[in-house]
Formats: C-alpha cells, sequence, structure tokens
C-alpha cells in the first residue's frame, strides 16, 4: 500500500536540527512531514549535554557559527517566542590544572577580548579560586565567562516541534529516496511519501542511506546523578569545564586525573557529568574504564562529586565528519534534496542557526556564507551516491 | 584464562542453588547480594537478638547446607550490589566489598520487585508496601506499634497476616480487593505444599479473628490526627476505617531492571526474575539455569528434571485465577493531583498534559519525567505504560544500562580493579570514608 | 551489643542488626526528610528498590535508611534540598 501525501518539504529526522528545520521552514508557510524512525530526539538529540558555546569553539567559520546561533538563541529565548523558557544563559568556567591547559586558558582569553565575541571574561582566578566552591587542590585556575547558554536537546526539539506544526510521522524509517522531475519520492516503513523538497537531517543514520559520505561516530559517555545531596554540596553556579577540552587531540592524551571533564549542574539539581570522545560507538556501548577515567578527574576537580549517586549512564554518539566541519546543503547532482548533519560536539548550538538557514535554501532565498561553506559541494571528488 | 569466576547476582534461593549447582559442576562462582545477609527476599534471617523460631527454617537449612558444602568454590559477598555489565563484559560491584571484574558469565537472580498501585494518599508516611512489614518483622523480629491495616491482593496479604499474628500482633483488617475464597474448585487442585501452607494461614486468622474483607478496595488514604484513614470501597459500598499502618500490595513483577544482553558473555535470569513462580520454584530454576550455562560453557551439566518447575508454574497460574480482580482499572478513575512517580514529582494531570510530540517511549522519559527518577521507574513504570497503552500501545521505554541502581562515585571509583584492564587510581583521586 | 547513631545531632540507640531504618522508625522518628512530591521519606519498599527513605551518612553520601546496618557513631542527616 502506498499513501501518496503531497508536501513543499519532507524532513527525515526529528533530531534537533531537523525539528528547527521543520519550525524554520513552516514559519515560511511551507506544508511540511517531518519523519522519524523511532520518534523525536530519539538519538544524539536526547542523549547529550546542551552547552551552546562560543569559547570552546575552534577560531574560524566553526566560532563565527556559534556565535551567530548563540545571539539567535537568545532573540528565541524571548518572551513568547519558541526557545522561552528552553534556552538559558548562565555563567561557565573553565579551569586549569597543569601548564598546559593554562596556556590555553591563556591563549582564549587573548581570542575573545580580540574578536569581541558576546561572551565576557569575568574573572581570571589566578590566585583565588572563589568563584567555585569546593574546588580540589589541583585546579591552578578558573576563568568565569558569562553569557554562554545552555539547552537541553530533547526540550528545544519538542519546543521545535510542537510549535512548527508539521505533520509528524513516527516510527517511519526512510529507506531510500528518488529526486524525480515531479520533485522527491521517499521509500519509508510506512509507504511512499512525494514533496517537492526534501531535507536529510539523519544524523548518523544519514550513512545507511548515503553510504560514501565522509560521516563516522565519536561516542561519548554521559553519566548522570540523582538530584540528592547533602548539606556540604557546593552548589555549583554554572557546568566546569576542564581546559583539557581546549588542548589539541594529541595533548588530550592525559593521565585520568587530568582526563577532559564537564561537571554540568542541570535545573533539576541533577549533574550531567561527561564526556569521553571514542571512535565508533553505539548508545549500547558504555565502558566502564572510560566512565571511570572521567569520574577519576571529576572528584579530583571537584571532591564532592565522590558523594553523589549515578543513576543512568549512556553512550551518545556523536556524528563527525572527515574534515571537522558539518554538511548543510543541497546534494550535488540530486536537486531538491538537502542535507543538514555531521554536527559532531556542536549540533544543539548550531540547530536554531541551522534551522534558520536551511529553510532559507528550502524556499530559494538562500542562506549566510559561513553556511554555504559547509555545503557537500566540497566532497563532489568523492562519489556521493543515493541508493 | 581458565580461572575465571561465574557471577551469581543475588542470594536468594535462586541464586543460592546456582551457584551450589555450578560449584557442584567444579565452577568457581562469585555470589553478591546488596542486602546484609544471604536468603533473599524470602528466607531473610533475624538479625535482632530475638530467639523466636524463624519462619520456613527448615527450607532455608536445606538450602544453606548445600552451599556451605561447597564453600571451597563459593566467594559469597554481602552488602555488596551488582552494578551493571559494561559491553566489554566487565561486571561492576561496589558497596562493602567492591571490584572490577570479568565473569564467564551472569546469572541474575535478583528476586521479584512489589507492585504498589498509587491511589491519593499512597505517599504518606505510615503506608508501606506489605514486603517492607514482612523484611522489617522477619528481620527486627519485632511487629509494629499500632493498628496495622494489609490492602490489595494476592497470597501475601493472608502470608503477612498470619506471621504478624504469629508474632503476637494480629492485623486490624485484611482488605482483598479479589474474591480468593469463591474459588474452592482451584483452591483445592493447588499444591498439597501450597495448600497447606495457605490453610495454616488462614487457620491463624480465622483463631484471631482478624477480619478478611474479599472484594474491598481503598480508595485514599489520609492523615487525620496523626492516625491513617481509610476509605474503602466493597461493591459500591463505601466505608472509612482508621488505622496507624497500613500494607499495600498489588502483586509480584520481575525485577529485572538492568538486564542486560551482553555481545561478549551470557547472562541469564532464574528464579522470580526470571519468572515470578515463588520460592519452590525459584531453587529449581536456580538449578535449571545452572545447567544450561554449563552447558554453555561446554561442560558435563548434571540433569534437571523439570517436572516441579511445571508444578508450580500450574500453581502459580492458579493462583492468580483465584486472586484475579479488576483493581486496576480504578488507575482510570485516579484523580488528577494522584502523584504516580515520587521521585520526580509526577502526578496523573503531568501525565495527562503530554502532548501527541510526547507520546513515544523515549519522549515520555526525556519530556515527561516517568522512569527517571531515583528509583529508575521501579513504581511508576508499570502504571504509566497502562495508562499510556491507548495512546501509544506500549509505555515509556526502559532501558537496558547501568547502573542497576543508584550508586555513589566513590563506590564506583574504589572498586577494585581485576578486569585486566587496570585504571591506575592515583591516591589523590581515591575516595575514602569509613 | 547495642550502640548510638547520631540523627540531627541526636543520640539514637540500636540493637546489633538493625538498619538505620528500624533504629530510626523504634526512637519514634519515622519522617526521615522530605521527598519531592512533598511526600515524607520514610520507608516505602524496605528493600532498597524505592528510595523513598533516602539519609546522608555523613562522609559517605546519599543512602537508603533501609539497607545500611547501624554502627556505633554513624552520624545520619535528612537529604539536602538544592533545588526546587
Ligand atoms: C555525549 C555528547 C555530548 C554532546 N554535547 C553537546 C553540547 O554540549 N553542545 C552541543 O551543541 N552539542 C552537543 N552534542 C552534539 C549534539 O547532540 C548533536 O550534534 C545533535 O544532537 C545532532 O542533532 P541531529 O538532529 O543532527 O541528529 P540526531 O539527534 O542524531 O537525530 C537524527 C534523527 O534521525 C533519525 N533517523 C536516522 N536514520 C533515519 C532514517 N533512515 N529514517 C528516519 N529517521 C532516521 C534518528 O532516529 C534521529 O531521531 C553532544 C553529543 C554527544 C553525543
Ligand atoms: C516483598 C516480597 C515478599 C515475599 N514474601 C513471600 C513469602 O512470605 N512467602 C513466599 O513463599 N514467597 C514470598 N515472596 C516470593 C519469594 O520471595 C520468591 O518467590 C523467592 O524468594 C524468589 O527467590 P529468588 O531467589 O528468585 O529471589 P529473592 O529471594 O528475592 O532474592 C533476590 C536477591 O537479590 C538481591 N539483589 C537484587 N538486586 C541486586 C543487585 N543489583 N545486586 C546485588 N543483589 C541484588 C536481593 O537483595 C535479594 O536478596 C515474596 C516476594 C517479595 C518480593
Ligand atoms: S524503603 Fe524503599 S529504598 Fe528503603
Amino acid at each position: 500500500m502506498s499513501r501518496n501525501l503531497q508536501y513543499d518539504a519532507i524532513i527525515a529526522g526529528a533530531g534537533i536540527i531537523g525539528a528547527s528545520i521543520a519550525w524554520h521552514a513552516a514559519r515560511k508557510g511551507l506544508k511540511i512531514a517531518i519523519i522519524d524512525a523511532s520518534g523525536p530526539a530519539a538519538a544524539a538529540s536526547g542523549a547529550s549535554d546542551g552547552a551552546v558555546s562560543v569559547a570552546t569553539k575552534r577560531p574560524g567559520v566553526m566560532a563565527s557559527l556559534a556565535r551567530a546561533s548563540l545571539s539567535y538563541c537568545a532573540d528565541l529565548a524571548e518572551q513568547a517566542q519558541v526557545l522561552n523558557g528552553v534556552f538559558h544563559t548562565r555563567p561557565s568556567y573553565l579551569f586549569a590544572r597543569i601548564d598546559a591547559e593554562a596556556e590555553a586558558l591563556d591563549r582564549l582569553t587573548a581570542m575573545l577580548t580580540d574578536q569581541g565575541l558576546p561572551v565576557d571574561v569575568m574573572r581570571d582566578g589566578v590566585a583565588e579560586k572563589s568563584s567555585v566552591p569546593g574546588l580540589g587542590e589541583s585546579v591552578a585556575r578558573v576563568l568565569e565567562l558569562s553569557g554562554e547558554g545552555h539547552m537541553l536537546g530533547y526540550e528545544a526539539t519538542r519546543a521545535f516541534l510542537e510549535e512548527s506544526g508539521a505533520e509528524g510521522h513516527w516510527p517511519c524509517r526512510l529507506d531510500a529516496f528518488e529526486a524525480t522531475k515531479d520533485g522527491v519520492i521517499l521509500h519509508t516503513s510506512t509507504g511512499e511519501m512525494r514533496a517537492d523538497r526534501f531535507v536529510l537531517a539523519t544524523g548518523m543514520g544519514t550513512t545507511n542511506l548515503l553510504p560514501d559520505l565522509p560521516l563516522m561516530a565519536r561516542s561519548g559517555q554521559l553519566i548522570i546523578t540523582d538530584r540528592a545531596v547533602g548539606n556540604d554540596w557546593p552548589d555549583l553556579p554554572g557546568p566546569l569545564t576542564s581546559a583539557a577540552y581546549l588542548l589539541d587531540k594529541t595533548a588530550q592524551a592525559l593521565p585520568e586525573t587530568l582526563a577532559p571533564v564537564v561537571i554540568d549542574p542541570l535545573a533539576t539539581g541533577q549533574l550531567l557529568i561527561g564526556s569521553s570522545r571514542e571512535g565508533g560507538g553505539t548508545e549500547e556501548q558504555t565502558d566502564f574504564h572510560m566512565a571511570r577515567r572521567i569520574l577519576i578527574s571529576g572528584v579530583a576537580s571537584l571532591p564532592a562529586l565522590a558523594r553523589r549517586r549515578v543513576i543512568r549512564v549512556f553512550a551518545g554518539v556523536r556524528t563527525a565528519t572527515g574534515d571537522g566541519f558539518p554538511i548543510v546543503g543541497e546534494l550535488p547532482d540530486m536537486p531538491n534534496v538537502f542535507l543538514a548533519t555531521g554536527f559532531e560536539g556542536d549540533g544543539i548550538g548550531l540547530a536554531p542557526l541551522i534551522g534558520r538557514e536551511v529553510a532559507g535554501m528550502l524556499t530559494g532565498e538562500g542562506a549566510m556564507a559561513e553556511v554555504n561553506a559547509l555545503s557537500p559541494m566540497r566532497f563532489t571528488r568523492q562519489k556521493v551516491a543515493s541508493q | 584464562m581458565t580461572d575465571r569466576r561465574i557471577l551469581v547476582v543475588g542470594a536468594g534461593p535462586a541464586g543460592l542453588s546456582a551457584a551450589a549447582t555450578l560449584a557442584q559442576a567444579g565452577q568457581r562462582v562469585v555470589v553478591v547480594d546488596q542486602a546484609p545477609q544471604i536468603g533473599g527476599t524470602v528466607y531473610a534471617q533475624n538479625r535482632t537478638g530475638d530467639t523466636r523460631p524463624l519462619s520456613h527454617a527448615k527450607e532455608r537449612r536445606a538450602l544453606f547446607d548445600v552451599v556451605a558444602a561447597q564453600r571451597e568454590r563459593i566467594d559469597i559477598h554481602c552488602s555488596t550490589s551488582f552494578v551493571g555489565l559494561d559491553y566489554q563484559g566487565n561486571a561492576l560491584i561496589t558497596g562493602a566489598d567492591g571490584f572490577l571484574f570479568q565473569p564467564k558469565a551472569v546469572i541474575m537472580a535478583t528476586g521479584a520487585r512489589e507492585l504498589v498501585q498509587p491511589r491519593p494518599g499512597w505517599t504518606l508516611p505510615g503506608v508501606t508496601s506489605v514486603g517492607a512489614l514482612q523484611v522489617d518483622l522477619k528481620t527486627a523480629g519485632r511487629p509494629p506499634e499500632g493498628r496495622i491495616a494489609i490492602a490489595g491482593s494476592g497470597s501475601l496479604l493472608y502470608a503477612l497476616g498470619a506471621q504478624l499474628t504469629r508474632a503476637g500482633k494480629a492485623p486490624a483488617v485484611i482488605f482483598d480487593a479479589a474474591h480468593p475464597f469463591l474459588h474452592p474448585l482451584a483452591t483445592a487442585r493447588l499444591p498439597l505444599h501450597i495448600l497447606q501452607e495457605a490453610t495454616g494461614f488462614i487457620l491463624t486468622l480465622i483463631r484471631a479473628r482478624v477480619p478478611i474483607l474479599s472484594g474491598t478496595r481503598i480508595l485514599s488514604v489520609e492523615e487525620k490526627k496523626g492516625a491513617l484513614s481509610l476509605k474503602t470501597n466493597h461493591g459500591g459500598r463505601f466505608r472509612t476505617v482508621e488505622v496507624d499502618r497500613l500494607g499495600l500490595h498489588d502483586g509480584l513483577a520481575r525485577n529485572d531492571y538492568g538486564l542486560q544482553k551482553n555481545p561478549t558473555i551470557p547472562v541469564i535470569a532464574a528464579g522470580d526474575c526470571r519468572d515470578v513462580l515463588g520460592r519452590f520454584a525459584a531453587v529449581k530454576d536456580g538449578n535449571r539455569v545452572a545447567a544450561e550455562i554449563l552447558n554453555l560453557l561446554g561442560t558435563p551439566a548434571p540433569g534437571i528434571s523439570l517436572t516441579s518447575l511445571n508444578t508450580e508454574k500450574a500453581a502459580q497460574r492458579r493462583l492468580k485465577s483465584i486472586f484475579a480482580h479488576d483493581g486496576c482499572n480504578d488507575l482510570n478513575d485516579l484523580p488528577d493531583e494522584t502523584i504516580l512517580c515520587r521521585c520526580e514529582n509526577r502526578s496523573v494531570a503531568d501525565l495527562k498534559a503530554l502532548t501527541a510530540t510526547d507520546q513515544t517511549p523515549r519522549m515520555l522519559r526525556l519530556n515527561g519525567r516517568f522512569g527517571m527518577g531515583a528509583c529508575q521507574g521501579r513504581f511508576c513504570l508499570d502504571w504509566v505504560a497502562k495508562l499510556t497503552a491507548a495512546e501509544m500501545g506500549s509505555g515509556p521505554s526502559r532501558p537496558q544500562r547501568w547502573p542497576l541502581r543508584p550508586v555513589l562515585i566513590a563506590e564506583i571509583l574504589n572498586a577494585a580493579d581485576h578486569s585486566g584492564n587496570e585504571t591506575h587510581i592515583e591516591e589523590s583521586a581515591k575516595c575514602t570514608f569509613r | 551489643m547495642t550502640g548510638h547513631i547520631l540523627w540531627n545531632d541526636r543520640d539514637v540507640p540500636y540493637e546489633q542488626g538493625e538498619t538505620l531504618a528500624q533504629a530510626l522508625n523504634r526512637a519514634g522518628i519515622t519522617h526521615l526528610g522530605t521527598g519531592l512530591a512533598g511526600q515524607s521519606r520514610s520507608v516505602f519498599c524496605g528493600i532498597g528498590q524505592c528510595q523513598n527513605c533516602l539519609v546522608i551518612l555523613e562522609g559517605k553520601g546519599p543512602c537508603e535508611a533501609c539497607r545500611v546496618l547501624c554502627a556505633d557513631g554513624l552520624a545520619v542527616s535528612p537529604v539536602g534540598t538544592p533545588h526546587d
């Protein structure tokens, strides 16, 4: 049985990227359907931290995209806007325990002041550590940033979907698609669907549909605590991130007491503790040694952490690309088929901006230069094939 | 690695009998139990000075003797929890003796969990599960103070009632949602050992003149002047009863949370964790699963007769029909403010407020917060699944992930690494507590 | 053997083999704190599953009162409420 449905655009993948595209496109008056193999926020968007950060991004395209998205997030979080109550700004803290990390903080401070980013350096506590209570002996330096933000991937996904009015179909798995001159035909587990335009926002699932794209999984262990604390718990004003994250990949091969760690206080009073960056992996692939490495480093930075209880641990899977940049734009040789994937560890922060820009592509208005730079055209030498 | 051991989680009848069978076949076994002593739920021991005879003392002795005979091959750790298995097959054990190791296989004998249906007032102090009253009675040897009501359904109501009576503290009343005494035919066909035990319970209760009100449900509980005021419904007749303690019980379900399929080693459930069939079946099932593991490992296994297991299974089916009732239908009539999940403070109204976007197993958890609290959904997910069945066909998902129970970060780090993949824990990071 | 545990600086006697919850309840302390749903933190399941009896063991962290055996001098207090 095949259904013949006509939409202006169909979006495959109801993660934060697909949901944001759906909302932005619907606002432009397009008739949208969004399909997902399991349901909203079923993959990375439901299994990640929600830092909307500029400071930790590589200078260049990624930093300027992050900056643009951060200020756009703030607009969308205004009264009566879609991300109101979902996106928040809050202070965040980067800390250093060894010289290499302290130097990374120096470079960061210089860069932030140079570029006049919307992120201010509040306090560089070379001598004092009082801005964050309860830090371990080994923490030598803390940098306090204001203006960075946070939103939970699943809350943003939900908000975009609810407000979009787009037609949601799940569970509905996309198996193949064809671009014809009369539009795009999708073959799904629940039948055939047709639309003028089609967006693939299927995260890691994209590899099954376009096997030649240079996409790879980079999983990360996430550790969630319960809410219970004793009287001696030092209430954290914002997330604590070790500067090891700013070091390049080789320098990150640190002993476990210094492993990269983020301790992120959630609105519920729980903590989200992350995260590793492992090659490959699936959500089921939890790893005690990796989790212990993160926790050892966490306890060394914040000793009271030892007295919190873990209630959930899982591996989130980031979709990384060969060159480290997301892939966004129309597919070469496949008119009206657009791709938005490969956001690795940045998709939460970038989703609002990417949604807006991809919606512009769908209506033919076009997109900003930094987003055009992410076009899949850059892989044209490698064959990009569809099934 | 020839000296690798088999992990048995739970030192109840299923776990202990499995461990004994494995040890008899020459295997080395590690048994962990989160409780302070072995015995599991039914053979929980009196830990205080009280010298009153224990219930089931003979059965318990027999089981413990079989295990004691294999002491060199069985390592038992109490007050020690199994926290999970990672995908490489490492088992994390925390508590009194914490360690990380690679077992050859895992037998999950974690027993059952009690089902307690939410209703207004079920979160008041003094309202507990029937099992909590029973464990307390067994381990402290002392019944609670005040007037006790027992309510819900299932044979456990009568077991507790009789045990309290024998301990000198007959319950004030038993409310049974079902009509167990209207099934003489099914009752007569129960196996002798179950019939004898049940008759003993009922006779004890009758002699002590304990009122047993069948077909009666507790609609709500309120706190009034330091006591609990219960509103009951008996076929449309409403009554109010005042007591000090209320034990609620709406059946048993497998405690198979976090039971993980593992790509590297076999993980098999035994006893109530596999199928809630009671203590006699649990012993047999332990033997059976041990033999299954031995077969999988390619070692000679004893032949296990399944006859008695099947008898117990038939008996449990009969008991279910005897205790069948439509109590759960009440769920749809629960007032909006009724708490469904106390860990995350989620009520019936919160569930009703969820939208179409939230109606997927994953979103019911992420946005609905059902199953996301510290009890990991053990006390709300069954009911949320029933309440959302119409919209979704299935309830919130119950991902099989670690930890099986909340675990202190200090305990995760203090577990000694015997996995052969040593993580070096520096002194500064190692946590000490008394 | 018997001894004392400390509940909010109050001496509570216990008998050998009693859990924290049993010793506290016997001393008339059934309200072990307040849960998120406003409910009294008190024993509910009795076997370490429901988390309703959670208390803070000094020097260690949150523990189920129904699962921890008393030992002389153990200091126990209610769970804090950082948010909400
Ligand atoms: C541990 C971890 C921490 C992170 N922390 C941060 C952070 O702090 N800040 C930040 O900005 N980002 C962070 N990220 C990254 C962020 O989570 C991702 O970049 C983002 O969620 C990607 O969203 P997406 O919509 O592209 O993909 P996904 O959320 O993966 O969504 C893809 C969707 O497509 C569906 N799908 C797949 N195949 C098919 C098919 N064939 N048919 C139909 N549907 C299909 C899936 O079911 C899924 O719902 C983190 C990620 C991880 C893993
Ligand atoms: C509350 C309650 C009361 C009952 N009362 C009776 C009764 O009066 N009479 C009767 O015949 N039957 C009773 N039953 C049923 C009876 O307990 C079971 O049929 C029988 O004990 C099942 O044996 P088992 O070995 O499968 O599980 P259990 O005897 O329940 O043993 C399971 C063991 O696993 C341990 N455990 C669980 N999770 C972990 C973990 N993560 N790490 C380490 N250890 C863990 C527990 O501490 C427990 O000791 C009762 C069941 C319950 C739940
Ligand atoms: S009473 Fe349920 S965990 Fe202690």
